[in-house]
């Protein structure tokens, strides 16, 4: 089962996950990283490093984190040198339930591209969307 | 060297940098670091959330004389960032002239006793290089983002 860890500015992961889970019942092998404004560059690498071995069952871990580009984006990066993890920016609930409901089905990178599709989809102008 | 923004930030360019600093209509960023300017990772990492348009260089703390030179010419609106005080302090020493440093984001460890803010933490040895950054007519003070108002430490 791919492992699937969400890394944010703050509690919104925890947030995110428990959201997940009120949509789509309880979620397996899903873990929230919160940055917290005092901890060091090191402190957190240690933790993604800790988590992802937790969570890394051979089939591969996806990283969500929110800002491209920021600090959790940074550090979740050192990691990519791992073919089998993947770094999803910009993480939203779609792209949460889309990979926890297909975390087995297909290729891991397969997965990873649908997930990253789901996010970009989910995006709408709804008034746009009703009067297409 | 035109510089807007003199700052000590642990994670140097991130989504303060890049989002909270914005108004001060920035073209171009110095990272001084020397784990940084060795690790190519570590660079392109630095480099994904900086807007097209605006130029980044690396340099290591031996190569501060030459950055001074490289850049004497430039007249891009510049931030200097670097990750820690002693660094800072190098920098000044060498002759870059400022009239400000921003302490930006400085992390919790078992030394750094004194709290500034929530995101700035000075041990009592940073404290005292700090005082001689100051001692050379330069302003201290922790700002997070322009939003936040500055703490003012020496």
């Amino acid at each position: 089962m791919i492992g699937i860890i969400v890394v944010t500015h703050g509690n919104m992961c925890v947030e995110l996950i428990k959201t997940a889970e009120m949509v789509i019942g309880e979620c397996q092998n899903i873990v929230a990283i919160p940055f917290l404004c005092h901890e060091s560059c090191e402190e957190r690498t240690l933790k993604i490093e800790q988590i992802i071995s937790q969570v890394n069952q051979g089939d591969g871990v996806v990283i969500f984190t929110d800002l491209m580009g920021g600090n959790c984006c940074n550090i979740s990066g050192m990691f990519l040198k791992d073919e089998k993890i993947a770094i999803l920016t910009g993480v939203n609930l779609p792209m949460i339930i889309n990979l926890v409901n297909h975390r087995n089905e297909g290729s891991f990178d397969d997965i990873v591209a649908n997930v990253q599709k789901a996010g970009i989809k989910s995006i709408v102008n709804l008034r746009e969307k009703i009067e297409q | 060297m035109n510089i807007v923004l003199f700052r000590i930030d642990d994670r140097c360019i991130h989504g303060q940098i890049i989002q909270g600093w914005k108004g001060l209509e920035y073209q171009h960023i110095v990272v001084i670091n020397d784990e940084i300017a060795k690790d190519k990772m570590s660079k392109q990492l630095q480099l994904i959330s900086v807007p097209d348009g605006i130029t980044v260089y690396f340099y290591n703390t031996k190569e501060i004389p030459d950055m001074i030179r490289d850049q004497a010419q430039n007249t891009r609106r510049t931030i200097i960032l670097v990750r820690n005080v002693e660094d800072a302090l190098l920098v000044v020493q060498n002759g870059v002239k400022v009239d400000r440093l921003n302490l930006g984001v400085m992390s919790c460890n078992s030394s750094r006793t004194h709290v500034v803010n929530n995101a700035v933490y000075v041990s009592p040895e940073e404290l005292e290089l700090l005082k001689q950054i100051a001692g050379m007519g330069i302003r201290v003070e922790a700002q997070g983002v322009e939003r936040d108002t500055a703490v003012k430490l020496f």
